[in-house]
């Protein structure tokens, strides 16, 4: 609940005698204050409540649902907001909103407070951003801004108005909103153009951009040219790597939240260095005076409670809300325990071992609860100088038969091999290293925020690189773009299968040029890559089978592309607009269909005729499989012949030739609810 | 590695059925003896070449490698295993929970499954020895290089120049 304590919302001044005997005035909301219990208590606090401007020079209007107002109040969120901010008679000077106001209201506030210095406004999906461009010039004293997730005041020209307009601008906050449909919606292509803009803010000190699309090149240019900059936040920003210069770089900020450790991870629980009404450069000066600690303190000595105070959030969390905080406390915990675990570790050290002369920086620095993978590896093998731990009957793992090491290896994901398992000691590195067989089948599966923290197309390029050649199956999952894909295809001609699943960064383009080279391609994947449309289909179709060329299916390309694979023995086809007449000539075309799964294919109508023809499908899947609607990823279909396994290939047995081609195509608003 | 076994045990599985009922003797290292029933025996494709080989079966397999507690615990495996035979669906739980709880004890003593482990891989037994590996595997799974270090005891032995490696790896990926 930390974030919403640093909320200083305003405060009921003046007389009046305590409340239900606690001797404590409360922070209230404006909607508390202007329509709540607090005015009706007796008449000095009601007097206090309404003409009182100093009240009302920080104005915080939660707006929510209808049914948070008082049941007889009929006066819409704005209409609060508007009270409220005529209520300042002109001295407001901070407006935080959240599900509140529209274009009349923020050109009301920006003729009413030509002194406003904080602008927050979350959610608030109703103004534009041409209001917004008409408001903001009447603010030139801005120093605080925020503007998270208003779906329509994401123009790209938002930032560079802000610089232009609000020379003062001290905390810029930005996050755009959530596409709905498009969950795996990350690896946009780079646009630095937001982030020169912010640049250009000379004066900033904390900083937020949640879901920007910039790339190392922007924000090297922000650091470079925002001295005073103190707390960043850059989650999920995909485009950016952290690699060495930008970590060296980023050395110099106080408080940093790099990279996402969830995807819950919400965008309102970063705490600046130094929010606005506890900046440590603003707190000396007088003209800074909006509702300091101290302006605080003044006039009520409010004494902050906690329990009151957490249940006084819950009221005004919602349920997703609650669930966001838990899965936050519960990282929490996890981190101090960490924290405690590596205390303690350290503690043992110091006991039997001198410190290290030159201890690298302790990579706790990184404060909240991101550990980017990199400095955990660094961390790791920090302490590793150290001799381990000896059990009493220690056996030397290290001395482990190499085919065991290997047998061992080949169970785990490619990704532990690569980070973790390689650097563990000498023999295993080599195990690792030296043998190309462990690399014939790569498979580099990850969630998206793993992808996230690491460069996975790094990394599949070094898991390529030790195949030497030798490379037969790549499944890679959030792993790999365009420019992986042409290493892939110099390095291993010889692929058999290849699986690309979330690859966003893997375009029409790239597709076609990598799978020219792949002559021998059996098995093909291309799941939730929503940069791949049937353009490329046609040229993976006519790779293998050129020989009959079918026209006149307008619209419908997936079909005449997959019924000239006469080879095809698999195919799903997941959520797709195949019709009746294209799955018929699909099963026309391909006589070695073995397998077919066209679940939530809605267009496709089972009658008679269709179901005559499907009869020789040993395993089929028809469009109202309701088994799927438990468990919604389609990687966990499982076909009559399974796609080649691990050690297959190693046996001396003949490969069985398979043709696979699969294909996912998104139409989430499809799904049953 | 096993491999290849598959080939050999159906070749050897006509030969079984005659065979079956003879009791063979292994011993530790520490010169304790084992009597166990051929089809066990027969779990270690080390032990079923040397049997079909025509070997010395009388006299016993000395098995210098292995110790009696290992080996105790590698012929209940195999015994469990080799002895009975898994044709229905509950039959093939039981061995599955059998294998669940046999992992589980030897994931708690690592010492142990190093030696299981090694033991498997010498008498090529393939069930145990993929067992042991992924239980191995599994530890591994999702841990830093030290965390593993610790969870296995192992000591940091890499040079100065595999390090200079890994942070060119570092700064590439």
């Amino acid at each position: 609940m930390y974030w919403r304590r640093v909320v200083v919302v305003v405060v009921v001044g003046g007389g009046g005698g305590a409340r239900r005997g606690t001797g404590r005035r409360r922070p209230r909301t404006a909607v508390q204050l202007l329509l709540g219990s607090a005015p009706a208590v007796c008449r000095s606090w009601r007097r206090a409540a309404r003409d009182e401007p100093s009240l009302w020079r920080r104005v915080v209007v939660n707006g929510y649902s209808r049914r948070r107002l008082p049941p007889r109040c009929r006066l819409s969120f704005e209409e609060v907001a508007r009270a409220a901010v005529r209520g300042s008679q002109g001295r407001c000077e901070a407006f935080r909103g959240r599900f509140v106001g529209d274009d009349d209201f923020i050109l009301f506030l920006a003729d009413s407070a030509p002194f406003l210095k904080s602008l927050r406004l979350i959610l608030c999906h109703k103004i534009t951003s041409v209001a917004f461009a008409a408001a903001i010039v009447k603010f030139p004293l801005l120093e605080e801004l925020e503007v998270s997730r208003c779906r329509r005041i994401e123009h790209i020209c938002m930032p560079e108005l802000v610089a232009n307009l609000c020379p003062q601008i001290k905390h810029f906050r930005h996050t755009r909103s959530r596409d709905r449909y498009r969950v795996y919606n990350i690896n946009r292509p780079g646009n630095d153009s937001q982030a020169l803009a912010i640049a250009s803010m000379r004066q900033l000190r904390s900083l937020q951009l949640f879901r920007d699309d910039m790339t190392n090149e922007g924000l090297m240019t922000i650091l470079d040219k925002c001295p005073y900059l103190e707390s960043i936040d850059i989650r999920s920003c995909r485009n950016l790597t952290m690699d060495g210069t930008l970590r060296a770089r980023c050395a110099m900020i106080k408080t940093k939240t790099l990279y996402p450790c969830k995807p819950a991870d919400e965008d309102e629980d970063f705490q600046p260095g130094s929010p606005i009404s506890y900046c440590s450069t603003c707190a000396g000066n007088t003209d800074m005076d909006i509702g300091s600690e101290s302006d605080f303190d003044d006039i009520s000595g409010i004494d902050y409670d906690d329990d009151w105070y957490d249940s006084y959030c819950c009221d005004y969390l919602s349920d997703t809300e609650e669930a966001d905080l838990a899965v936050h406390n519960i990282m929490l915990e996890k981190r101090m325990r960490r924290i405690k675990y590596s205390a303690q570790l350290s503690n043992t050290r110091d006991l039997h071992h001198p410190p290290a002369p030159s201890s690298s920086p302790h990579p706790q620095t990184l404060t909240l609860h991101t550990l980017p993978s990199s400095s955990r590896r660094r961390r790791g093998r920090g302490r590793g100088r150290r001799r381990c731990r000896r059990n009493m009957e220690a056996r030397n793992w290290a001395d482990l038969a190499l085919d065991a090491i290997l047998t061992i290896f080949h169970k785990l994901d490619h990704i532990d091999i690569l980070m973790a398992a390689d650097q563990v000691c000498a023999s295993w590195r080599r195990a690792a290293r030296d043998e190309p067989t462990l690399w014939r089948r790569i498979t580099m599966r990850g969630t998206e925020a793993l992808s996230a923290r690491i460069n996975r197309g790094g990394l599949a390029c070094a898991a390529v690189c030790r195949s030497a050649g030798r490379c037969e199956a790549f499944c890679g999952e959030f792993a790999g773009d365009d420019s992986f894909l042409m290493y892939l295809a110099e390095q291993a001609s010889c692929l058999k299968s290849l699986r690309l699943i979330s690859c966003l960064g893997v375009s029409n383009e790239g597709i076609e040029e990598a799978i020219k080279q792949f002559p021998l391609l059996e098995e093909l994947e291309l799941s939730f890559c929503d940069n791949v449309t049937y353009k490329a289909y046609a040229i993976i179709g006519c790779l293998k089978l050129s020989k009959s060329f079918f026209d006149g299916w307008g619209g419908n390309e997936d079909v005449w592309v997959i019924k000239n694979m006469h080879e095809l023995r698999s195919l799903q086809l997941f959520a797709n607009t195949l019709t009746n007449k294209g799955l018929s000539a699909i099963l026309d075309n391909c006589p070695n269909l073995e397998s077919l799964d066209i679940r939530h294919c809605y267009n496709v109508d089972m009658d008679a005729s269709l179901r005559a023809k499907c009869a020789r499908i040993k395993v089929l899947r028809p469009p109202d499989d309701y088994d799927f609607h438990r468990v919604c990823t389609p990687r966990r279909l499982s076909f009559s012949t399974p796609i080649i396994q691990f050690g297959r290939l190693s046996s001396s047995r003949p490969i069985i030739k398979f043709d696979f081609f699969y294909k996912i195509n998104h139409r989430w608003e499809r799904f049953p609810t | 590695m096993a491999t290849g076994s598959g080939a050999a045990a159906a070749a050897a599985d006509a030969e079984e059925k005659e065979s079956g009922s003879r009791m063979i003797t292994l011993t530790s290292n520490e010169g304790k003896a084992f009597v166990v029933t051929e089809a066990s025996a027969r779990q270690s494709a080390t032990i079923r070449s040397m049997v079909d080989d025509g070997g010395c079966v009388d006299k016993g397999f000395p098995l210098p490698n292995v110790d009696s507690k290992t080996l105790a615990r590698v012929i209940q495996y195999c015994d469990e295993h080799g002895n009975k035979e898994a044709h229905t669906v509950d039959e093939r739980a039981a061995l599955a929970k059998f294998d669940k709880d046999f992992i589980a004890e030897l994931d708690a003593d690592k010492a142990f499954l190093y030696d299981v482990t090694m033991a498997a891989n010498y008498l090529h037994i393939q069930g145990l020895f993929a067992l042991t590996t992924q239980c191995i595997a599994d530890t591994i799974k999702g841990k830093t290089p030290e965390e593993i270090r610790t969870a296995f005891g192992i000591e940091y032995d890499l040079t100065a120049q595999d390090e200079e490696e890994i942070k060119e790896e570092d700064t590439h990926a």
